[in-house]
């Protein structure tokens, strides 16, 4: 479903992501790991044609990202980092605007808006201002806009940031509820989140893949942030001492 | 089409949901009533003394409501615009970016141009709107003036028009630079001004050869100049030059927003 070859980009002289490669399958969970600045939300940008890449391809349902950006696009709901919200519409106004623009035909919008709002459970907030949100239902609304046009392909960065450990469980059962038809990529710097929800792990570290493997695998007899530590060179198996920046927060 | 009409539809409502429409149609309905009435008190005093504009005792040019009312009415509003036009075009773009919906924007099967024409033409229909109540102008002269010559009258409310579209397309181009409303408010009234005087220029500069062909530089500053082609509206002959330049300067600011807007993306 999603195939990226040899990707890189450049902003600037700033690296952003070097020669990475993948191939996600129909209907896999996966989750894009690494601290935070590695290059994961440079690579779902890319993926969502939000971004160029200097170089390199990827094909999303067999579209190229660069050629057949609008074909690629109609596959694809995306929830970026920061949720994409007008705070002036309501959340009902807010989710048929997105289903016009992504293309749902006008008979369909109120079929769709309601699916998505009862997948999402925002039936309480669905006549309130979005500014009058609190961070959850703010989340939740940005994951019902990714949902509205039931893409194949869902691209969710960080979804769980900031959420508290109810409103964190309940977001992952949405989530893990869409697998099977859906094809995701989530990413998160949070650890347990991946063990939780994904099947397969990406460990992305300074804008390379230091490991693609299932979670089994990864987890067999260890605990999967030890694996992570030290593949990022802060763990206690070090062979060489860890360098200065990035990967702090973790 | 469906892409463009969905953004107009958006913006639009946006500007009803907010504040800003209300502020700027009130504002510049209350201030134009407000200049009409000065311009007619003025008029009726002028008319009261005199016949007409007086050099040595001899009256050389009549008082007319085209010349002394009316056109001194909307270059009064063509100023009020530098500021007003601003307050409607700063968020069109610059909102998106603060709030990153740009994100989602542009990263649904829609063409930038299209984001672009909705965004412009929901200003150019706020323009319009606020450009309706001074009709009343025009027609209350129409209907109690003595045989005005209507010519000038309408000649110059159409410019109204065009001129608004084409500060338009400045606002939305310097909307697109910045996330930053304020700036773009500021850099828009800067770019206004530009053109509008620019043309002061003209007398003062003379021919210049480029590649030793003779130019004649002033000539090329007035044509640039917005208040001259403003100008040219209110003398009652529309010139196909001057719908030509107003067309061509929204071309133009179109053009570049279209891919100054884009250009955060390409990092």
């Amino acid at each position: 479903m999603i195939e990226v070859e040899h990707l890189t980009k450049y902003y600037g002289d700033i690296l952003g992501v070097e020669d990475i490669s993948f191939k996600i399958s129909k209907g896999q969970i996966v989750g894009f790991l690494g601290p935070n600045g590695s290059g994961k939300t440079t690579t779902m940008r890319i993926l969502t044609t939000y971004l160029s890449a200097t170089s390199g391809r990827a094909r999303v349902a067999g579209f190229d990202v660069q050629e057949q950006a609008m074909e690629v696009r109609k596959q694809i709901g995306y929830l970026p980092e920061h949720p994409p919200l007008y705070n002036d519409m309501t959340v009902q106004s807010y989710l048929e605007f997105v289903a016009r623009i992504k293309g749902v035909k006008k008979a369909e919008v109120d079929e769709r808006v309601e699916r998505a709002i009862s997948l999402c459970s925002l039936d309480e907030m669905k006549a309130r201002q979005i500014k009058k949100l609190s961070k959850g239902y703010r989340q939740r609304a940005g994951l019902a806009q990714a949902l509205i046009h039931d893409p194949p392909v869902l691209i969710l960065d960080e979804p769980t940031i900031g959420l508290d450990p109810r409103q964190n469980a309940e977001l992952r059962d949405v989530i893990r509820g869409l697998a099977g038809d859906h094809t995701i990529i989530l990413s998160t710097h949070i650890l347990p989140e991946v063990t939780l929800t994904c099947q397969r792990a990406i460990i992305i570290h300074r804008g390379k893949i230091m490991v693609d493997d299932s979670l089994e695998n990864l987890t067999r007899g260890k605990d999967l942030e030890q694996v992570f530590l030290r593949l990022i060179g802060q763990g206690p198996a070090l062979d060489e001492p860890g360098t200065e920046d990035s990967g702090q927060e973790t | 089409m469906r892409a463009i009409w969905v953004i107009f539809v958006k913006e639009l409502k946006a500007y009803f949901l907010s504040p800003v429409a209300y502020i700027v149609l009130t504002g510049f309905a209350l201030l134009s009533g407000w200049l009409f009435y000065q311009l007619l008190e003025r008029f009726i005093r002028i008319t009261t003394i005199q016949q007409g504009y007086m050099v040595g005792g001899q009256i050389i040019r009549e008082w007319t409501l085209a010349d002394d009312l009316m056109i001194p009415l909307y270059k009064n509003l063509s100023v009020l615009f530098i500021i007003m036009i601003p307050a409607i075009t700063m968020r069109l773009f610059a909102e998106e970016k603060k709030l990153k919906t740009e994100e989602l924007l542009f990263t649904s099967p829609l063409r930038t141009s299209h984001i672009l024409l909705g965004k412009y033409l929901a200003s150019v229909v706020l323009i319009s709107v606020l450009l309706i109540p001074v009709a009343i102008f025009p027609a209350l002269i129409y209907h109690y003036g003595s045989q005005p010559d209507m010519g000038p009258i309408l000649g110059g409310y159409l410019g109204l028009f065009l001129l608004g579209f084409v500060l338009a397309a400045m606002g939305i181009f310097t909307s697109s630079l910045t996330e930053n409303q304020i700036v773009a408010f500021i850099f828009c009234a800067v770019l206004e001004m530009f053109f509008f005087t620019i043309g002061l220029a003209a007398g003062t500069v003379g021919r210049i050869r480029i590649f030793s062909v003779p130019i004649d530089f002033g000539r090329v500053i007035w044509e640039l100049s917005l208040y001259e082609h403003f100008d040219s509206f209110t003398t009652g002959l529309i010139g196909l030059s001057d719908i030509f330049y107003f067309l061509s300067l929204i071309i133009f600011f179109l053009f570049v927003t279209r891919y100054s807007a884009a250009s955060s993306r390409v990092g």
